[in-house]
């Protein structure tokens, strides 16, 4: 283990966050994000990787996830471990599968081009790994990032 | 996300910092109609300081792309950082960056 992934290991502490279904909740937990990335000396190319896969399942859940106008909580918990991050995103939302989203046709002409399903073909793209799974009515989304060990 | 514009007689440029999130594509679309309106002839989306492009983000642009396109009109985006360049070949969107 480097002495990145020693500074990494040291600092485990994981990060949870209860947001309220408005936009604005987004920025606060992206600007937490930056702080954790900061404490762990995470690159900052995973850091915007995170954020963008964070972004995109956040927006589908505001937009998408609830039939009515009422408060709902997301719960985030973000667990930073030496060689990875994981990150487990939870609402009440209306059961919905990400990884049954067909993807994107990305071979049509520009102007032809849908950009429905494009956000959930970049949390692909960006995170090593997504698990979903319908835990008492809840939607729980798993989102893991490989983290890479530097060497000094 | 900050957005700071130039205008140079009917080409205008945005230059944008930060996270383009979905509250910053609607703040963009925004700025996007405001130069529509005010016949720009072309528009420069610059992208060397975002760190991020999210869907919404690439939406406008395509919009926008297109809309102007149809009109004889240019949209382009514009020195994307490396996240975004990364953002937009994932999506196999590179016709909306200036070559």
């Amino acid at each position: 283990m480097g002495p990145d992934c020693a500074r990494a290991s040291e600092m485990m502490t994981p990060l949870e966050l209860v947001l309220h279904n408005r936009p604005s909740e987004l920025a606060r937990l992206q600007d937490q994000l930056e702080a954790l990335a900061g404490q762990l000396g995470l690159p900052l190319k995973t850091l915007h990787e995170v954020q963008l896969a964070v972004e995109e399942h956040l927006t589908n859940i505001l937009k998408h996830g609830f039939d009515d106008q009422g408060d709902h909580q997301i719960r985030v918990r973000v667990l930073p471990a030496p060689t990875e991050l994981r990150l487990e995103v939870e609402d009440d939302g209306r059961p919905f599968d990400p990884l049954k989203h067909p993807p994107p046709d990305l071979s049509q002409p520009l102007e032809a081009r849908s950009v429905g399903g494009l956000g959930i073909h970049m949390m692909r793209q960006t995170m090593d790994r997504l698990e979903y799974r319908r835990v008492e009515g809840k939607n729980v989304l798993v989102m893991t990032k490989q983290l890479k060990a530097r060497t000094p | 996300m900050e957005i700071q514009k130039r205008i140079t007689g009917d080409c205008w440029e945005f230059m944008l910092a930060g996270r383009v999130d979905g509250a910053a594509a609607n703040q963009l679309e925004v700025e996007i109609l405001a130069a529509m309106k005010q016949n720009a002839k072309t528009i420069y989306v610059n992208l060397a300081q975002a760190t991020f492009l999210c869907s919404a983000g690439i939406r406008v642009l395509l919009q926008y792309h297109r809309q102007m396109k149809n009109k004889g009109l240019v949209l382009l985006a514009t020195r994307p950082s490396a996240e975004v360049a990364a953002a937009l070949e994932m999506t196999a969107f590179p016709e909306l960056v200036e070559k």
